[in-house]
């Protein structure tokens, strides 16, 4: 007896083991099926960090739902990457979250693009807890609804507006604030005199944002040849879009701005967010950003400083017009909880609950009944009465790809000048037409 | 007949070396202990390495967004990335990163390890040269990001010394050198600290020898040092190769920001993977894991033509 087991025991032995694991990681990974009962219980993932404002808002939410419904909540705190983490198990059977918030291009392309999401109609149908009589879709404004419609689906359930306008301190320009620049003739005008005044580019920008690069030349495109347009030339597998002068035109604009010396010096090469903290503290005049710009700036912002925005100006085609885009609330289509997770979203809609949104978050609420932070009052005006459309007109949401290969890479040299206006359009056009060659 | 009697002989004359074997208890105890040993290694490198790889090549033969199903298709996600533009400049900023920076990484280390071995205080020279390695590549990035922009602590500095037009480091035209430049810093502590110790081992009668006959520095570092560390050379090549294709977060987080990739230019493969699967809107796992069947094929090309180019006799000392 030298203490060896047989060998035909051992290979048994492993064999055993290894099919016992491999059944048990199975099992794990497939079991829980969906009960589709009612349940007193939901998987929440959130875009937010523990500790966020947002968060905080959620968090009482949360409790008090649980208070008054017995439902328990079970919040994980993802962070912006939610939608990446979320999409690898969509396809299986064990979904683990029944219920997301994300930004409107995330879930877009992590739930519509692929299937994957639950139609939130009956979302909009639902009474809010504590207001009688009225529905989620008596309270949420109809354009961003229908924003986040798709094929007659719902896609999102929207409780944050966001929207893209150009920022200024209100009490160091005063003039601007009582008269803002409506055409682009005007706001040239002002960076003139405002580039005389400090000897410097007026304009901030964090140019190794792309998005932020973007921005300037998107706006300026869309505000010459309409809402849409942007999109369709994105879009358009010959390039013919681009050859329509009014699209050169347009990119003239942004040309100007960059051979004029408009943007503050260092934009070209500095690192985020560096241009937006020098603009709080008084370094530059103008800031082309999102509604978040005063929350992110606050901390760098100079004494005093007075957040003030104006749309970006109007060009050709003589119509004002707003950015938006949303972020809100979506259900996977495996959602073990989906009934639960909609009651949530109908509970979070309540006047009370979702105003902490504003005044706790600095942020718009797709509710016209409440009101926005003073900060964002100028926002709110341009909203109420001018047309909304996507940001980026739509095209980072459903044509990222060519958004990131084809036009940022262009878009940053025009905006660091390192090409004319002619040739972006030229270079946009033959990208363009090679990338749909190979990706139609 | 006499063939015949040959295939009867042969087995016969063999025979006696099988059981000669098998009848050693010190190989029968061998023999059984091999798979128990083996099993458990062999079971984990299976499910956690060999089924992912086999995944990861049935994956890249289809058209999928990660959710929804699956669509075969083929050698298409290789066509593809062949006649993408954006990814023919991935693999060029892959192959740069391996050669150029592993060049000046492989220079600078070699020179390091020159100066330091005579050195005075080599110790603590080498603690602070590793220093780099032991903190995360993601703050390292940032840092440098910081160093870099244009009112940063290094034009501030060449401002100082009246250069009143400093380069625009990270400016379109100069963020992939500087990306280099970073890169190369990074990982010299790491190869020159392999490099010493392998220097330490090379009996010091030998440099004595070297300093009778006469040789200069030079001479010492081709026919003494690099012959006595040659295998280790070869071992710290094939462990840049690896790491060079999969560098990912000093790029990304050096050049990109706010949650947004740098600029396509400077993107390698491992980024092009990463913007497949994760930023191109509708995710293409497809497409991310044919980049990633090419940078293991690339990994593999490369470690068996350097395991071919530092083949020798190890000299034994």
């Amino acid at each position: 007896m030298n203490g060896f087991l047989p060998r035909r025991q051992v290979l048994r032995t492993v064999a055993a083991v290894t099919v016992a694991g491999a059944l048990g990681l199975g099992a794990a990974a497939c079991g829980g099926g969906s009960t589709g009962e009612a349940s007193n219980e939901l998987v929440y993932w959130s875009m937010w960090k523990a500790g966020e404002p947002q968060a905080k808002v959620l968090e009482s939410a949360i409790a008090s739902f649980t208070k008054e419904t017995g439902v328990k909540v079970k919040v994980e705190w993802k962070g912006r990457d939610v939608s990446k983490q979320l999409a690898p198990t969509l396809n299986t059977r064990n979904v683990p979250a029944d219920l997301v918030d994300s930004a409107d291009r995330f879930v877009k392309s992590t739930f519509v693009a692929t299937g994957q999401g639950l139609d939130l109609s009956p979302v909009y149908d639902m009474e809010i807890p504590g207001e009688t009589g009225k529905k989620v879709s008596d309270v949420i404004d109809p354009k961003y609804r229908e924003y986040a419609t798709s094929e007659g689906k719902a896609w999102l359930v929207p409780y944050e507006v966001l929207a893209e306008q150009i920022w200024y301190d209100g009490n160091a320009l005063k003039d601007v604030a009582a008269a803002p620049p409506k055409t682009w003739d005007d706001f040239v005008s002002l960076l003139d005199s405002r580039k005389s005044a400090r000897g410097d580019g007026p304009l901030a920008l964090d140019a190794d944002i792309a998005d932020y690069s973007a921005f300037w030349t998107y706006h300026a495109i869309l505000r010459d040849l309409g809402p849409g347009a942007f999109g369709a030339a994105a879009t358009d597998a010959t390039g013919a879009k681009f050859d329509d002068p009014a699209f050169v035109t347009a990119v003239r604009k942004i040309e100007q701005l960059v051979k004029g010396g408009y943007f503050v010096k260092g934009y070209d090469g500095s690192k985020f967010p560096a241009v937006q903290q020098k603009w709080a503290g008084g370094g530059a005049d103008f800031l082309l950003l999102g509604t978040f710009a005063p929350s992110e700036t606050k901390p760098s912002a100079k004494e005093g400083f007075a957040y003030r925005s104006f749309p970006f100006p109007e060009g050709a085609k003589g119509e004002q017009t707003q950015e938006i885009s949303l972020i809100g609330f979506a259900i996977p289509a495996k959602a073990r909880n989906a009934e639960a997770a909609k009651r949530f979203v109908a509970y979070f809609m309540n006047k009370e609950r979702l105003s902490k949104i504003a005044s706790e978050t600095d942020n718009i609420t797709p509710r016209a009944d409440i009101e926005v932070p003073a900060v964002l009052a100028d926002v709110k005006k341009t909203l109420d009465t001018a047309r909304t459309h996507p940001a980026l007109d739509g095209v980072k949401m459903d044509h990222t790809d060519w958004y990131t290969k084809v036009f940022q890479p262009v878009n940053t040299e025009l905006i660091t000048g390192k090409v004319s206006a002619a040739d972006f359009v030229a270079k946009l056009k033959s990208t363009s037409v090679d990338f749909w060659k190979l990706n139609g | 007949m006499t063939a015949t009697a040959v295939r009867e002989t042969e087995p016969a004359q063999r025979q006696p070396a099988v059981p000669a074997a098998q009848s050693s208890p010190l190989a029968r105890g061998r023999k059984r202990l091999f798979w128990p040993f083996i099993a458990p290694a062999l079971v984990l490198y299976v499910v956690f390495y060999i089924l992912p790889t086999l995944a990861t090549a049935w994956i890249s033969l289809n058209k999928w967004a990660g959710a929804g199903p699956m669509e075969f298709a083929g050698l298409d996600n290789y066509r593809r990335l062949l006649l993408d533009p954006v990814f023919q400049g991935s693999f060029a900023n892959t192959l740069t990163i391996l050669f150029a920076v592993g060049g000046a990484t492989f220079a600078l280390s070699f020179l390091l390890t020159m100066i330091l071995r005579d050195m005075a205080g080599r110790k603590a020279v080498r603690a602070i040269i590793f220093f780099p390695n032991i903190i995360s590549g993601i703050v390292l990035s940032i840092l440098w990001g910081f160093l870099f922009q244009a009112e940063g602590v290094v034009n501030q500095a060449l401002r100082t010394f009246g250069m009143d037009n400093p380069p625009n480091w990270l400016g379109t035209e100069n963020l992939f050198s500087v990306i280099m430049i970073g890169l190369v810093w990074v990982q010299t502590g790491f190869f020159t600290t392999i490099l010493m110790a392998a220097v330490d081992r090379i009996p010091k009668d030998l440099y004595e020898v070297c300093d009778l006959e006469g040789a200069n520095a030079w001479q010492r570092f081709r026919h003494v040092t690099l012959p006595l560390m040659w295998d280790v050379v070869g071992v710290c090549a094939v462990l840049w190769s690896i790491s060079a294709i999969k560098i990912f977060e000093f790029i990304y987080a050096f050049a990109g920001a706010a949650g947004q990739l740098p600029p396509t230019k400077v993107w390698n493969t491992a980024l092009y993977a990463y913007a497949e699967a994760f930023a191109s809107g509708v995710p293409k796992y497809g497409s991310a894991a044919a980049t990633g069947m090419v940078m293991l094929a690339l990994v593999g090309v490369l470690v068996v033509l350097l395991r071919r180019m530092f083949r020798r006799d190890t000299v034994q000392f």
